[in-house]
């Protein structure tokens, strides 16, 4: 019996073993998927938690439920990943072996990366990339009744780069609703030039910027937090002071695959950014945000990565020439 | 309800895209050529510049 292995039961480890089941006879690949725990998270719905607009039954669910009948589950943590030996361990439930390795272990927030950071957070800082953190800014926003919010992203590249202002605009929202926006000074602090990373989104995300009287400090690379002065401090010197911080702290890889040596200081996996391999493994494909790929982190990149995966892993297979390539578009 | 004043489309689109996720886009189906598509983009706009 041979064997695909993928690490990573999020969005595209789950698109992944679910396509490539329908393709792969049961008498002759066994097919496991492994991930830490049994929670599929909803990410798109992370931003509307705080302001009471989703709520945990609607973007929580079991992983399980989204992975189809023939694919092995593992519920365990990774803690090592060899491609020498075509093997990867795990905390629990030992080592499996593979003849075709799929990687898609995503990327998580760091607050201890920034100083100050982890620190202050949850006392008058708080993020939205983690259900826990979604709620506790849900509970200070209801306390919040003015001041200023600033929301920061501490560098790039992060998760879903638009939903910082995204935030921003739906906190330009909440606090109409509840009529108090006229005592809320709302600023978007980012280390771009301007609104966004695209030019033509850029003019218009800043023009919607103005018209909901949001400003925007652009150029801003985060070096500190400073929770006693409620004080963000940019590493030129710059400072920004805010009542309540809203931040998104680096994003960094798996740190599995920094501490197995296949993936760069940040642990994100250097690929063939077209085809999305790792450089003399031809039999491990990656994707998602776990790769170093200067793309858009976000669900809908793995999605159209998946279908490349999915042409190319079957004409490997198959012992034929791989001609599909990712060209890393979103949308 | 005061969100679906002026977003009414975009509040939908999210609701729809948050099905297509759960139904569709997990389950592996096929939704399109993966190569980059051009309907839609402001091709205008980029040239400008």
């Amino acid at each position: 019996m041979k064997k695909l292995v993928i690490l990573g039961a999020g969005c595209g480890g789950t698109m992944m073993a679910n396509k490539m089941r329908r393709h792969l006879d049961r008498d002759e690949w066994n097919i496991t998927i492994i991930d830490k725990d049994n929670i599929h998270d909803y990410q798109p719905g992370y931003l509307f938690v705080p302001f009471g607009i989703n709520t945990e039954k609607e973007i929580r669910k079991t992983k399980r439920e989204f992975i189809k009948p023939g694919i092995d589950f593992v519920v365990s943590e990774l803690v090592n990943v060899d491609w020498d030996k075509q093997e990867v361990a795990t905390s629990t439930r030992g080592k499996y072996q593979y003849d075709i390795l799929i990687m898609s272990t995503g990327c998580d927030t760091r607050t201890e990366e920034v100083e100050g950071l982890a620190e202050t957070w949850g006392k008058n800082v708080y993020g939205y990339y983690r259900y826990d953190d979604c709620i506790g800014l849900k509970k200070a926003l209801a306390g919040f009744t003015g001041g200023k919010l600033v929301i920061n992203v501490a560098e790039m590249p992060i998760k879903c780069p638009v939903a910082p202002l995204e935030f921003a605009f739906l906190a330009d929202w909440h606090f109409h609703e509840r009529g108090i926006r006229d005592k809320v000074e709302i600023e978007f602090v980012t280390p771009l030039t301007g609104a966004f990373t695209k030019p033509v989104a850029t003019q218009v995300l800043t023009a919607a910027c103005e018209q909901k009287n949001i400003k925007i400090t652009p150029n801003f690379a985060l070096g500190a937090v400073d929770g006693e002065r409620k004080v963000i401090q940019s590493y030129d010197g710059i400072e920004v002071n805010y009542d309540m911080l809203v931040s998104i702290p680096p994003n960094f890889g798996s740190q599995v695959m920094i501490d197995s040596g296949i993936s760069d200081p940040m642990g994100y996996i250097p690929v063939d950014k077209h085809t999305l391999q790792p450089k003399d493994r031809p039999n491990v494909w990656v994707l998602g945000d776990g790769t170093n790929v200067p793309t858009s982190k976000a669900g809908a990149v793995a999605h159209f990565q998946a279908d490349i995966l999915e042409e190319n892993i079957m004409a490997f297979i198959n012992g034929e020439a791989q001609h599909a390539r990712s060209d890393g578009h979103a949308l | 309800m005061g969100l679906l004043q002026d977003t009414e489309m975009n509040h939908l689109s999210k609701l729809l895209f948050k099905w297509a996720y759960y139904n569709l886009l997990l389950a592996g189906t096929w939704l399109g050529p993966p190569a980059l598509q051009l309907t839609g983009k402001r091709l205008d706009m980029i040239k400008k510049k």
